[in-house]
C-alpha cells in the first residue's frame, strides 16, 4: 500500500487504516490502488480539509466505480457539500 | 396571382405565429420553473429558521442542565457536611427529574431538526433537478429565439416583397449582408521578405557608402511611420514619373511600396520598423566574425532574388490604398502630371531629395557584387569555411599540427565538437536545404585536413555493453535484435498513440521479450473495440503477455453487459489476467439481479477468490 504515501498519508495513518480494516478491505486496498487513488484524488479536488479522516473512516466508499463515485458528489452544491463533510464526515455514507 | 400570394403569405404568417407561440410558451415555462424554485427556496429558508430555533432551544436546555448539575453538587457539598441526607435526596430527586425533562425535550428538538433537515434535503434535490431543467429549457429558448428571429425576418421580407411585387416575383434577390467591420488582413508577408533585401545587399556589398545609405533609408522609413504629414513635410520625396531609373531600382521601389503599405496598415508599422532596425543595426559586417551570417544571407539572397518582384514606379501609384490614403489627407494634394491621369506628383516635394536617391541608386546598380552574385558567393564561401572552422573551436589551425594528431579519442572529440557546434550555431536562420550544403562543406574540409572522410564508426567507438534483465551480457547480434524489436513495438504503439518510452525500463524489457506482433495488435484491437482508454496500458502492460486477446475480449464484453463502465474496466485492466471467465460468470451469478449495482472491485475480487479457492489450473 505504498501508494498511500504518495497520497499524503503518514506511516501512522496507514497503520491505523490497516488496524481498522478487515482482511477483505486490505486486499482491495492493495489490489485496486489505481481506482482508489482516482476516487481519492477526485474527492480531494473538492478541497475538503478532513479528506484523510473521510478516507480512514469510510474506506469502502473509495472502492466504488469512479463514475458512480463522482455521480454521488456532483449533484450537490460544492460549497455546501464541503461544509457538511467538514462538519461531520459521516455525511459521506448518507449521500 | 394576388390571391395565391395572399394564401401563401397567410400560411407563412401562421408558421411565424407558431414559432412566436413556442417562444412565449417556453418563456412562460421558464418563468414557472423560476417561481417554483423561489417557492422552494422560501420553504427551505423557513425550515432553516425552525432548525436554528430548535438549536437555540437545545443550547438553552443544555445550559440549564449544566447549571442543575452544579446546583446538585453544591447541594451535596453543603448538606453533606451537615449530614442532612434526606435533604440531599430530595434535592437530588428534584434536580434529576428536571434534568431528565430537559433531556427529553432536547431529544425531541433533535428529532425535529432531523425531520426538517431531511425535508430540506428533499427540497435541495428538487431544486437541483429544477435547475437542470431550467438550464435545458433556457438553451431551448435561446434556440427558439434565434430560429424565430431568423425566420420571421426572412419570411416577412419575402412576404412583403411578394405582396408588393406580385408580377416580379422571380426578380427577388436575397440581401447580402456586407460586414462593414471586416477585419483588414495582414498584408502578404512577401513584403516582409522584401525588407530583408537591405540586409542581404548590405551583407554582400562591403561598400560603406551603401551601408550608410541603408541607414539613411531606415531613418526615412522611421520618419514615415510616425505620420503621413511628417512624410511629406520632412522627407520631401519627389516621385517623378519621368525618372525611369526608379523603376529599375528594387531598393527604392521596395522602399516606396513599403511606405504605401505602412500607411495603409498602422498596426504593422512598428513591427516592421523594429525588424528592419534590428537587422540593419545588428548586421555589422566588419565586427561580426560569425560567418554564418554570410552563409545564411548568401543562400537566402539567391532565393529572394528569384522571387523578388519587379516593382515599377507606376504600380506604386496604381495602388488604390496608396492613392486613397494620400487623397484623404487634407494637407496633401495631388497634381496631375501631363496627360497621364494615372500618375501624380505630391505637392511640396523637394527635388533635391530625389537627386540623393538617384545617387544612391547609381551606387547600388554599379555594385558588382550585386551583379556577379555567383562569383562573390563562391569566394565568400571558401573564406567562410575557414572562419567556420575557427568557430568550431579546433585547438589548432596549423595544418601540420593537425596532421600529427593520431586518430584517437582526442581527435574524435574534436570532430564531435565540430558537428555539435553545427547544432549550436544559429541553424534557425539557415534554410533547411542549405544545412546539408554546410555539412558537405565541413565534410570536405575534414577530408582536406585529415586526408580521409569522416565515418560514423569513428564517432561511436565506445562499445556498449548491454545486459539482459538477468544481468547477462548481451551480444551485439542480440542487441541489434532487441533494438529492432523495440523499434517495431515503438512503431506499433505510436500508431495507437502510445509512447513506448513512458514505460519503465523493466517493463520495456518485458514487452520486448514477449513481443509478438500479431498478439500485440489483437490486444490493442480488443481495447479499441470496447473503447477502453489506451492510456491504461501504461499501468497494465502485463495484458500483452498474461492473457489472450480472446479471453480479454470475453471478460470485457461480460463486464460491459452487466453494466460496468468502460472507465471502471480501464481502471482494473491490469487485474483482468488474474480472472478466469468461468470464475467471473460464477461471481456474476452469485449476485443475481442485483449484479448491475455491484462495483467492479467486488466482482473482480470475488472471481479471484473463486479462482484461488478452486486451486491451480
Amino acid at each position: 500500500m505504498e501508494y498511500l504515501f504518495d497520497l499524503g498519508f503518514s506511516l501512522e495513518e496507514i497503520n491505523k487504516i490497516k488496524s481498522n480494516s478487515d482482511k477483505s478491505t486490505i486486499t482491495k486496498l492493495e489490489f485496486f490502488s489505481r481506482l482508489v487513488k482516482e476516487n481519492y484524488n477526485y474527492l480531494k479536488s473538492y478541497g475538503i480539509s478532513n479528506i484523510k479522516v473521510c478516507f480512514i473512516n469510510h474506506i469502502k466508499m473509495f472502492f466504488m466505480n469512479p463514475d458512480r463515485f463522482r455521480s454521488i458528489f456532483n449533484k450537490y452544491d460544492r460549497a455546501d457539500l464541503v461544509r457538511c463533510i467538514e462538519k461531520n464526515d459521516a455525511v459521506l455514507e448518507k449521500l | 396571382m394576388d390571391s395565391l400570394i395572399r394564401e401563401v403569405n397567410e400560411n407563412l404568417k401562421t408558421i411565424i405565429d407558431n414559432l412566436k407561440e413556442n417562444v412565449d410558451n417556453s418563456t412562460n415555462t421558464l418563468d414557472n420553473i423560476q417561481i417554483q424554485m423561489d417557492k422552494k427556496v422560501e420553504e427551505a429558508k423557513k425550515y432553516k429558521i425552525q432548525v436554528d430555533a430548535a438549536k437555540d432551544r437545545i443550547r438553552e436546555l443544555e445550559e440549564d442542565n449544566k447549571s442543575l448539575e452544579l446546583s446538585l453538587k453544591e447541594l451535596q457539598y453543603k448538606y453533606g457536611k451537615m449530614n442532612l441526607i434526606s435533604v440531599i435526596e430530595a434535592g437530588n430527586k428534584e434536580i434529576k427529574s428536571k434534568t431528565n425533562d430537559n433531556i427529553r425535550e432536547i431529544n425531541k428538538q433533535k428529532e425535529h431538526i432531523s425531520e426538517l433537515t431531511s425535508k430540506a434535503r428533499t427540497i435541495k434535490d428538487l431544486l437541483l433537478n429544477l435547475k437542470k431543467d431550467k438550464t435545458l429549457k433556457e438553451e431551448k429558448l435561446e434556440n427558439l429565439k434565434v430560429v424565430y428571429s431568423f425566420y420571421s425576418d426572412k419570411l416577412n421580407s419575402i412576404m412583403d416583397y411578394a405582396f408588393n411585387h406580385s408580377e416580379n416575383l422571380m426578380d427577388y434577390k436575397d440581401e447580402v449582408i456586407v460586414n462593414e467591420d471586416e477585419e483588414v488582413e495582414i498584408n502578404d508577408t512577401s513584403d516582409l521578405d522584401n525588407t530583408m533585401v537591405f540586409d542581404e545587399i548590405a551583407s554582400i556589398d562591403e561598400n560603406k557608402n551603401f551601408k550608410d545609405e541603408m541607414s539613411f533609408i531606415s531613418d526615412k522609413i522611421e520618419d514615415t511611420i510616425v505620420s503621413d504629414n511628417k512624410l511629406f513635410e520632412e522627407d520631401n520625396l519627389n516621385i517623378d514619373e519621368t525618372n525611369d531609373e526608379y523603376s529599375e531600382s528594387s531598393v527604392t521601389s521596395d522602399y516606396y511600396q513599403f511606405i504605401s503599405e505602412e500607411n495603409d496598415n498602422n498596426e504593422e508599422e512598428d513591427k516592421l520598423e523594429k525588424e528592419l532596425e534590428k537587422k540593419i543595426i545588428s548586421n555589422d559586417l566588419e565586427e561580426n566574425s560569425d560567418a554564418n551570417i554570410f552563409n545564411s544571407d548568401i543562400f537566402h539572397v539567391e532565393e529572394v532574388k528569384n522571387n523578388e518582384p519587379e516593382i515599377e514606379e507606376e504600380k506604386v501609384f496604381e495602388n488604390e490604398t496608396f492613392e486613397n490614403n494620400f487623397l484623404t489627407n487634407s494637407n496633401l494634394g495631388f497634381e496631375n502630371v501631363g496627360d497621364n491621369n494615372d500618375v501624380f506628383t505630391i505637392k511640396g516635394l523637394d527635388v533635391e531629395e530625389s537627386k540623393d536617391t538617384e545617387v544612391h541608386k547609381e551606387e547600388y546598380i554599379s555594385d558588382d557584387s550585386f551583379e556577379d552574385n555567383e562569383n562573390n558567393f563562391s569566394e565568400l564561401e571558401s573564406n567562410d569555411l575557414i572562419n567556420n572552422l575557427e568557430n568550431f573551436k579546433l585547438e589548432s589551425n596549423n595544418e601540420e599540427e593537425l596532421d600529427e594528431l593520431e586518430i584517437d579519442d582526442t581527435r574524435i572529440n574534436k570532430i564531435n565538437d565540430l558537428f555539435s557546434s553545427i547544432n549550436d550555431t544559429k541553424t534557425s536562420s539557415i534554410p533547411l536545404d542549405n544545412i546539408s550544403k554546410v555539412e558537405n562543406q565541413i565534410d570536405n574540409a575534414y577530408v582536406d585536413i585529415f586526408g580521409k572522410p569522416l565515418e560514423e564508426s569513428d564517432l561511436n567507438k565506445k562499445e556498449s555493453t548491454l545486459t539482459d534483465i538477468f544481468g547477462n551480457p548481451i551480444s551485439k547480434e542480440e542487441v541489434s535484435e532487441s533494438v529492432k524489436t523495440q523499434k517495431k513495438i515503438e512503431e506499433l504503439f505510436v500508431e495507437n498513440g502510445i509512447d513506448f518510452n513512458k514505460f519503465k525500463e523493466d517493463e520495456q524489457s518485458y514487452l520486448k521479450q514477449i513481443y509478438d506482433e500479431e498478439k500485440f495488435i489483437s490486444i490493442l484491437e480488443v481495447l479499441k473495440k470496447h473503447k477502453i482508454n489506451l492510456d491504461n496500458i501504461y499501468y497494465s502492460f502485463n495484458i500483452f503477455g498474461e492473457i489472450s486477446s480472446f479471453e480479454l475480449d470475453s471478460l470485457i464484453s461480460k463486464l460491459i453487459n452487466i453494466g460496468q463502465s468502460v472507465e471502471s474496466i480501464g481502471m482494473v485492466l491490469e487485474k483482468l489476467p488474474k480472472v478466469k471467465k468461468y470464475n467471473l460468470d460464477d461471481a456474476i451469478m452469485s449476485y443475481g439481479d442485483y449484479v448491475n449495482n455491484v462495483d467492479i472491485t467486488e466482482l473482480i475480487i470475488k472471481a479471484k477468490e473463486l479462482y484461488d479457492n478452486g486451486g491451480n489450473l
